[in-house]
């Protein structure tokens, strides 16, 4: 997937919040040169110069890099947060980064999002050290890839919460669906009132084929496009099943029930554009069950991208 | 040749599993094993055993969802529940005379649809309880139905 947009600026324009806990900052042509205070803690912010369109396009943010290097293991990078204008688009905390030399770090943007005012990024560090030797962090650059994703645009109704949560689900389902340029935005949620359809009938879940339940369950579809996917999140389907991608004409969406595992909403949504089952448990659309998932997370082969990216519901950028 | 419990698990743990084509493979051989799978602590395969039981002749296969249909776990009852329209006549509207009862709408409308022919003086009554007293309007009018299809 070719990258459309790649922004970057020099690590001396880095801004640094709190800079009583450095004990020195040197800008240098190379690179910014920070030493923190034995014990602290400090934010540093690059903004990323952005275009949010390009040839009629608005961009994706697609995944952020840095280009930094560390003393010793006491001045660690330790959060990575990615916003848009005032809005966070991607947080990455926990993180223990020490790299000796000038490499590319990674951060992923998760759920591509549109861009829309501009791209800043958040640098949580911490300094453990004793001395400046140890507490020394330098930063040379740092960069957003843009990209233009095929998208599918899912909305979440639901009536009852699945065990294994939406955020799950959704995250999982992302994991497959962007590794082969598909972006899955969320684009509603809703909860459904609904408790004569919690538990619905599926008859015995057949593409083509509804029943009066299903009908009505789909017939909710409130500021949903019409190219728009939904996933209605039930108690259970009578019979039990995991999920059925059984859907009325002209109402495209799938049935999630309670039970349902973290691969199960990208399985549904798969049949949903147009794929089938396969024999083959390294794959998303296994017929085995995607509980049997052998190798995950579960790959799409060329032809199911083909036709997940012909199918209708696929919204070419 | 009945199925094993790994056979039946592969088989069920299919999202969507074909219950026609899995009953006709397992047949009544296969119900201690499916016995055994409606035991299962993954709660979605337990759920999908009992389905495959109400499919199944015999008695062992019967035990199953009756034994799903008094289970505190709500999926297992709303598994047996969907299988009660699968089960002969007679045990069918015996072990809907006791989920009636259960104060679930979810159960109440799966075993309301399943009812028919001839029932117990105390399914009926209750049956014509939950035709007027049911705070849902669905269950109220699925009772009247109910009735009108029953002796």
């Amino acid at each position: 997937m070719a990258i459309t947009q790649a922004m970057w600026v020099h690590g001396h324009s880095m801004k640094i919040e709190f800079p009583d806990r450095l004990r020195s900052v040197w800008r240098a042509g190379f690179f910014v040169r920070v030493v923190g205070s034995p014990g602290s803690t400090n934010w540093f912010h690059f903004h990323i110069p952005t275009t949010v369109i390009v040839n009629n396009k608005r961009q994706m943010a697609d995944s952020v890099m840095l280009r930094f290097r560390s003393a010793s293991n006491k001045a660690t990078v330790t959060n990575v947060h990615v916003y848009d204008g005032e809005g966070r688009i991607a947080t990455h905390d926990g993180l223990n980064q020490f790299p000796s030399s000038f490499g590319l770090e990674r951060f992923a943007v998760p759920g591509k999002p549109d861009v829309l005012w501009g791209i800043g990024i958040s640098v949580g560090v911490k300094f453990a050290g004793t001395t400046d030797a140890q507490n020394t962090l330098e930063f040379a650059s740092a960069g957003c890839d843009f990209n233009l994703f095929e998208t599918v645009r899912l909305h979440i109704k639901t009536l009852t919460a699945p065990t294994v949560s939406i955020n799950t689900m959704i995250d999982a389902m992302r994991q497959v669906y962007e590794s082969v340029g598909i972006r899955v935005v969320r684009a509603s949620d809703e909860t459904l009132n609904l408790p004569a359809l919690n538990v619905v009938d599926v008859g015995g879940c057949f593409a083509g084929s509804t029943t009066a339940e299903q009908n009505t369950l789909f017939g909710n579809r409130n500021n949903v496009g019409a190219n728009d996917v939904v996933a209605y999140f039930v108690q259970a389907t009578s019979p039990p099943f995991n999920g059925c991608a059984a859907h009325p004409a002209g109402r495209p969406g799938a049935v999630i029930a309670s039970g349902a595992t973290r691969w199960t909403l990208g399985h549904e949504i798969g049949h949903v554009l147009g794929l089938n089952h396969v024999n083959n448990n390294d794959r998303l659309m296994t017929g085995n069950g995607t509980s049997n998932i052998t190798n995950p997370p579960p790959d799409l082969i060329a032809s199911e991208i083909s036709t997940m990216k012909a199918s209708g519901l696929t919204i070419n950028p | 040749m009945a199925l094993t419990v790994d056979e039946l698990k592969m088989l069920l743990g299919s999202e969507e599993p074909n219950y026609t084509e899995i009953a006709a493979k397992a047949g009544n051989d296969s119900a201690p094993a499916v016995a055994e799978v409606a035991k299962d602590k993954d709660v979605m395969l337990a759920s999908k055993a009992t389905y495959l039981a109400s499919l199944l002749p015999g008695d062992i296969a019967l035990k199953v969802v009756e034994t799903a249909a008094k289970s505190k776990n709500q999926l297992l009852s709303l598994a047996a529940a969907s299988g009660l329209v699968n089960l002969p006549e007679t045990n069918r509207n015996k072990l809907a005379e006791k989920m009636i009862a259960q104060d679930d709408v979810s159960v109440q409308k799966l075993v309301l649809r399943a009812v028919q022919g001839k029932v117990s003086v105390k399914l009926k009554q209750s049956i014509d309880s939950l035709s007027t007293g049911s705070a849902s309007e669905l269950i109220r009018t699925l009772s009247k139905t109910t009735l009108s299809k029953i002796k």
